[in-house]
């Protein structure tokens, strides 16, 4: 019997690599200034997070791109944890990802530069497949911005707002903040995508996020040439 | 600058390979083989120890990979001669044990020995289960692209219970890298086995001894083992090769262990590539 199939089942998601819960038991103070935050991962499906607002306790996914480095999604809405455990930094966003934080993990030798918004990223263009046939297609551009064909709409074209940060050699995390058309292969609504992208090997792990849900899908793919 | 032409090494098969896990760090387990034998696996984030009930310990560096959430992919290197292989599947509480020997075949160092060995893992408050992973039929008839990175890809036909077909395009990657092999051979119908792990998963494990026997020093390859874990609800799989190469430049042969990861794609194959006939059966 042949057991192939399209992945219709998941659509965007396919690819989506096996949980990562690593994280589990383990404990993180990340510091940026003056400023601390606490990330306690419970057990394989909570963690605690602390900042100056005080304690919240929320569900938690995670994957991993490379053997030390995990994005961990979380919170009310939408929280972004980048760990990079090989370099002892962390990249964390705000409660809806308007904002990012660079933090040195506590404990751990720093090495390297400390994370940031970064221009490296202008003029790649690039076709993320995230499943059969299923593909996101980016430039991003020198203002910001970055321009967009969801699979199968290629008649479809918008360049939206976006954010761009260097997380270390060859990793980056990129934030992407807009509508998808109708009829693409993202599910109506997942608006925000956030990818954590490596351009060693080409592959890429995140969430595609619906604000007027308030829910995250989890991804994973890899990349092509899009002339290919 | 455009990332695209980031100065990236080149992983050939290994272009996709997954993290390394760290997830069973921590662990010991306790894995009953049908063998009759007893091993034991304790694992921290650099190495994986293991012995045989009542034996002494010996430990080596590991490469882990997940499959789906609950089954893992542990393979190390106990020498250059042999390769030890385990499917973990903590959903089901089952393992099966894959070792590779090389150095055993009394003509031909490079022909590899593949053991498999079923068995259940015993966890703390449960019974023992009496399921097994099998080898299985289950799956043949599937053709599928996998993908191993950007510019390569082959195309597998699973047609018989031992063997294996594969085929790539004329043009591109995989013909630069296969076609000078595989145009002395009569077919590329190669050694396999396929064990069902669970619903859609399947281990598939090759061995180039066909190509070994009949070229012999004309390759750089000889009877690699490519052991890997197919999850066909994703259509992704990750495992390991391993066997000898020899680079260019260099006299005699180095033993290879490296990660493999593809993503998957459904396929059409030519009728006549399908029908062709297996030359290596009677």
């Amino acid at each position: 019997m042949n057991k192939t199939n399209t992945g219709a089942h998941y659509g965007f998601t396919q690819y989506c690599y096996p949980k990562d819960y690593e994280l589990s038991g383990k404990r993180f103070e990340l510091k940026e200034g003056a400023d601390t935050f606490i990330l306690d991962f419970q057990d394989r499906e909570f963690v605690s997070c602390t900042d100056n607002n005080g304690e919240c306790l929320s569900q938690y996914e995670a994957l991993k791109l490379d053997d030390r480095t995990h994005i961990v999604f979380f919170g009310e809405f939408i929280t972004t944890a980048v760990l990079d455990l090989e370099n002892g930094f962390a990249v964390l966003s705000d409660l809806k990802g308007t904002r990012y934080s660079f933090c040195e993990i506590s404990g751990m030798q720093q090495k390297g530069h400390r994370p940031g918004y970064t221009e490296d990223m202008t003029g790649t263009h690039v076709r993320w497949y995230f499943g059969n046939e299923r593909y996101l297609e980016n430039t991003y551009n020198e203002d910001g911005t970055c321009t967009c064909i969801w699979s199968p709409r290629t008649d479809r074209q918008r360049t939206i707002p976006a954010k761009y940060i260097r997380v270390k050699d060859g990793i980056y995390l990129c934030q992407l903040d807009s509508t998808s058309p109708f009829r693409s292969d993202i599910p109506q609504g997942f608006s925000k995508i956030i990818m954590l992208q490596s351009y060693e090997h080409l592959e890429t792990v995140g969430c595609i996020y619906s604000p007027a849900l308030n829910e995250w899908r989890l991804i994973s793919g890899y990349a092509m040439p899009p002339e290919v | 600058m455009n990332l695209m032409e980031y100065p990236r090494e080149d992983y050939s098969i290994s272009h996709f390979a997954r993290a390394n896990s760290y997830e069973l760090a921590g662990r010991e387990l306790y894995l009953v083989m049908d063998s009759g034998l007893d091993y034991i696996l304790t694992i921290d984030e650099e190495k994986c120890s293991w012995h045989i009930k009542g034996e002494s310990a010996k430990q080596a560096p590991y490469m882990c990979f997940k499959a789906d959430d609950t089954t893992f992919f542990l393979s190390f290197d106990v020498s250059d001669l042999e390769n030890h292989t385990y499917v973990l599947d903590f959903e089901q509480r089952l393992v099966t044990q894959l070792i590779c020997r090389k150095g055993v075949h009394p003509v031909n160092p490079h022909i590899m020995e593949r053991v498999f060995t079923f068995g259940a893992i015993r966890m703390l408050g449960y019974k023992l289960p009496y399921k097994r992973h099998t080898f299985s039929a289950e799956h043949l008839g599937t053709t599928v692209q996998w993908r191993w990175s950007p510019q390569l890809f082959t195309r597998h036909a699973y047609l018989e219970s031992d063997w294996y077909r594969i085929t790539w395009e004329d043009e591109g990657a995989a013909a630069e890298d296969f076609d000078e092999t595989n145009e002395m051979l009569p077919s590329t119908d190669e050694h396999a086995k396929y064990i069902k792990i669970k619903e859609n998963m399947f281990l598939f494990s090759l061995t180039e001894e066909t190509e070994e026997r009949m070229l012999g020093d004309l390759q750089h390859f000889r009877c690699d083992n490519l052991t890997l874990l197919q999850n066909y609800d994703r259509m992704m799989q990750v495992g390991r090769g391993v066997g000898d190469v020899q680079r260019s430049g260099e006299a005699g042969y180095r033993h290879i262990f490296v990660p493999l990861a593809a993503f998957g794609s459904p396929v059409e194959l030519p009728e006549a590539f399908l029908n062709a006939r297996n030359p290596f059966t009677v």
